[in-house]
């Protein structure tokens, strides 16, 4: 740590910490490696060819402020925080840094698999950049915050990947930097040390660290980060509050918007939220107070709650499957699927706590005895969240060819924020297989009040109540202080 | 750092580079049984072997200036010993960016210190070797003579060459896999072209120059000679030796230096 008193400093005056003005990295690729050195000591002729992984990316960073680093594979997030670290030169333009950098972009970086945990800790602090001195210092401190208890004195090659990351992250961060980048480190070991990585850094940014994070993990981002940027490409797209770049990602990454005109892209982002935006006006909560401020959900009615609003009141066209995929139908064909509000409007930005119904019609071209309708939504990952039939077995359906049959399943938006996909199938339960199934053909996007809780479903029946049932009664119980909201 | 010179560079990261050296050390006996008796051991049977083959087998001689004989294996091991510190530092060179591209790629890291620590972990092994040396030099021939003192100023150009060269090696291996093949037959040729088997008087005049180029000869003949005769040799050779050290050193470096940023593109 240098300054004492950085807090105040990050948050008023706003010295720079990061300037990044239009840089711009090709790399070159090689047939050769011979050719890369040949190229250096007899310049003059190309032997490589080109490949542009950034252009003219332009940021600042104030001290203290943590900057998300979002965009899909391939993007050039990677490319840029190495630029911004040193480690490999800009091939134009110009960085400026301000402070001890930590570049947590691998964990364990010279780790010997031969030598203990606690030798590892000592040679890998000392490739960061501790002197003897502060490497003994903090020796106590790097081992309890890794708590991986005795197996320190075992060779590191019989450690967990888990145990691996958990000793790799104590003694990165425990080097003090004034800016830390993260590159997408902590998808590694369990919640629990997720967890404790993420307060860590909570920590640090709150003793005026700067920080910079790449992450996929759209939670963790709205969590750390005050501001984002968004790369496609190389270059960038888009820059403002974390939210309001998470909704651009999203964007991208439904839209398919890959496919769009590089120039064109920006715009038609700016578009799809713009849309989004307008038709907020017409839904019950006013503009500046959608995403978080959405009424919190009462819980204890359990038929569901007719004032709940039930989301941006846009049916956003941003928002689809990445991957629909359809099996052949087998006389049965699902079509008109869509979800929609109770008053029949078709939505796919929805609102924890609200009420909707999912809706499909069903034409059979053949006579099939046990006939189900069903549903489910999954998660990005693919985890089955929800289901149910209809009608509810043993009940089941008897159709005969030409019928059509319409299905409409009530549901109470239980889910937290995230996107979730549906899908929908016919089966004849007496056969195999499905008569007609449709994989991830709707995406709805969830943006979930904050009291309704954490994780994928919310459990609650009602807000949580907290009292002091021992000590001073004088004392209120709860306070309004700030802390890290999750 | 980029701008810093070799003996700047060096000195400003020494305590990463002993500790990355002690670790190297360390991870060969990592494992095994006899762990660091192996450093006293390897010594001792290469003396052994050499006392029966090039003094029994052989009967290989060395007449000394005041005419006594000193045991033929010590003093073939004293020019040995260098060849070897030579050898050890430039092989393990060879390989030491493709062996370390979490440094390369992933760190901020000073790379020019990884050929030091090569050298280091030479040095080690290279120290143990000269200690058993002087030991058995004083048990089975005599108590050092005076001159012996020369030792260290003696040496001083064996760390110029053997970084340098390292340095140049390991950038050429990050780029060519060859290298640590070319460099073992390099590693050979400068054994047997230094006067270690041999003295330098037995080469026939005209093909001297062979011998002569190599910057290790005449600390061998120094080495031999305070430690044999008593009395440092002719010192010209040694000097010209000390200025094509420093200029290989400050090339190795600088080679290094310029091609370093290429590293990551093609590891």
């Amino acid at each position: 740590m240098t300054a004492p008193d950085e807090r105040s400093a990050a948050t008023s005056a706003a010295p720079l910490a990061l300037r990044v003005s239009h840089v711009g990295k090709t790399y070159r690729i090689y047939d050769r490696p011979i050719d890369r050195l040949l190229e250096i000591l007899l310049p003059g002729r190309r032997r490589s060819r080109a490949f542009r992984a950034l252009s003219d990316v332009s940021f600042e960073v104030a001290r203290g402020e943590a900057v998300g680093v979002i965009g899909r594979n391939g993007s050039g997030k990677t490319t840029l925080l190495r630029l911004i670290c040193g480690i490999s030169p800009p091939t134009e333009g110009h960085i400026e840094t301000h402070g001890r950098i930590a570049p947590l972009l691998a964990l364990g970086a010279g780790f010997n698999p031969e030598f203990t945990g606690a030798e590892n800790v000592r040679v890998n602090a000392a490739v960061l950049g501790l002197s003897n001195a502060e490497i003994e210092a903090r020796f106590q401190k790097i081992l309890d915050f890794a708590d991986i208890g005795a197996a320190v004195d075992q060779p590191v090659r019989t450690y967990s990947s888990g145990m691996y990351a958990r000793l790799a992250f104590a003694v990165a961060v425990s080097i003090d930097p004034e800016i830390l980048v993260v590159d997408e480190v902590l998808s590694v070991g369990d919640e629990l040390f997720a967890r404790k990585c993420f307060a860590r850094i909570e920590e640090l940014r709150a003793k005026g660290v700067t920080i910079l994070f790449v992450s996929h993990s759209i939670s963790a981002v709205l969590q750390l980060c005050d501001r984002a940027i968004l790369l496609d490409q190389g270059t960038l797209i888009a820059e403002g509050t974390a939210r309001d770049v998470m909704k651009r990602y999203h964007a991208l990454l439904y839209t398919g918007s890959a496919h769009v005109q590089r120039p064109d892209l920006r715009a038609a982002l700016d578009a799809e939220v713009q849309l989004g935006g307008e038709a907020t006006s017409s839904a019950p909560s006013p503009p500046t107070t959608r995403d978080d401020d959405l009424l919190p959900a009462t819980h204890d009615d359990v038929g569901g709650n007719d004032e709940i609003p039930d989301g941006d009141g846009a049916c956003d066209p941003s928002l689809v499957c990445p991957d629909p995929s359809e099996l052949p139908p087998d006389g049965a064909v699902i079509r008109g699927i869509r979800l929609v509000n109770r008053a029949g409007e078709p939505r796919n930005r929805l609102a924890h706590g609200a009420l909707y119904r999912l809706e499909y019609e069903v034409a059979f071209t053949r006579d099939a005895v046990g006939v189900v309708l069903g549903f489910h939504f999954r998660t990005m990952t693919g985890v089955r969240l929800s289901g149910a039939f209809a009608p509810e077995p043993p009940e089941t359906l008897d159709v005969r060819a030409g019928d059509v049959v319409r299905v409409s399943f009530p549901i109470r938006m239980q889910l937290l924020t995230g996107t979730y996909f549906i899908q929908a199938a016919v089966r004849s339960l007496g056969e195999q297989g499905f008569m007609h199934r449709l994989l991830d053909v709707l995406a709805i996007r969830i943006d979930s009040a904050r009291t309704a809780g954490r994780g994928i479903v919310s459990l609650l029946s009602a807000p949580p109540r907290v009292e002091r049932v021992h000590g001073n009664a004088d004392r209120p119980t709860t306070s309004s202080a700030s802390v890290p909201h999750d | 750092m980029l701008r810093a010179g070799p003996l700047q560079s060096l000195w400003q990261h020494r305590a990463l580079a002993y500790r990355l050296a002690a670790r190297d050390v360390a991870a060969r006996w990592k494992g095994s049984y006899l762990g660091p008796l192996w450093t006293i051991l390897t010594p001792l049977f290469l003396l052994g072997v050499y006392t029966f083959v090039f003094g029994t087998v052989l009967k290989g001689r060395w007449p000394a200036s005041d005419g006594t004989q000193p045991p033929f294996a010590l003093v073939l091991l004293s020019g040995l010993i260098l060849v070897q510190l030579f050898g050890e530092t430039v092989s393990i060179a060879s390989g030491v960016i493709r062996g370390n591209v979490s440094f390369v790629k992933q760190v901020l890291f000073p790379l020019e210190i990884l050929p030091f620590v090569s050298f280091l972990v030479a040095v080690f092994h290279a120290a143990i070797t000269g200690l058993l040396l002087l030991l058995f030099y004083a048990v089975l021939y005599r108590p050092p003579p005076l001159a012996a003192a020369w030792l260290p100023l003696l040496l001083v150009p064996v760390p110029l060459v053997t970084l340098g060269v390292a340095w140049f090696v390991a950038a050429l291996g990050a780029y060519m896999r060859d290298t640590a093949q070319l460099t073992a037959v390099f590693v050979s040729v400068m054994m047997f072209l230094s006067p270690v088997f041999y003295a330098i008087e037995a080469v026939p005049e005209r093909f001297r120059f062979l011998i002569s180029w190599n910057p290790l000869t005449p600390v061998i003949v120094g080495v031999r000679s305070v430690l044999f005769d008593s009395t440092l040799p002719p010192m010209t050779p040694w000097f010209i030796a000390l200025a094509v050290s420093a200029v290989i050193f400050q090339l190795g470096f600088l080679f290094f230096r310029r091609t370093r940023e290429g590293f990551a593109d093609v590891i």
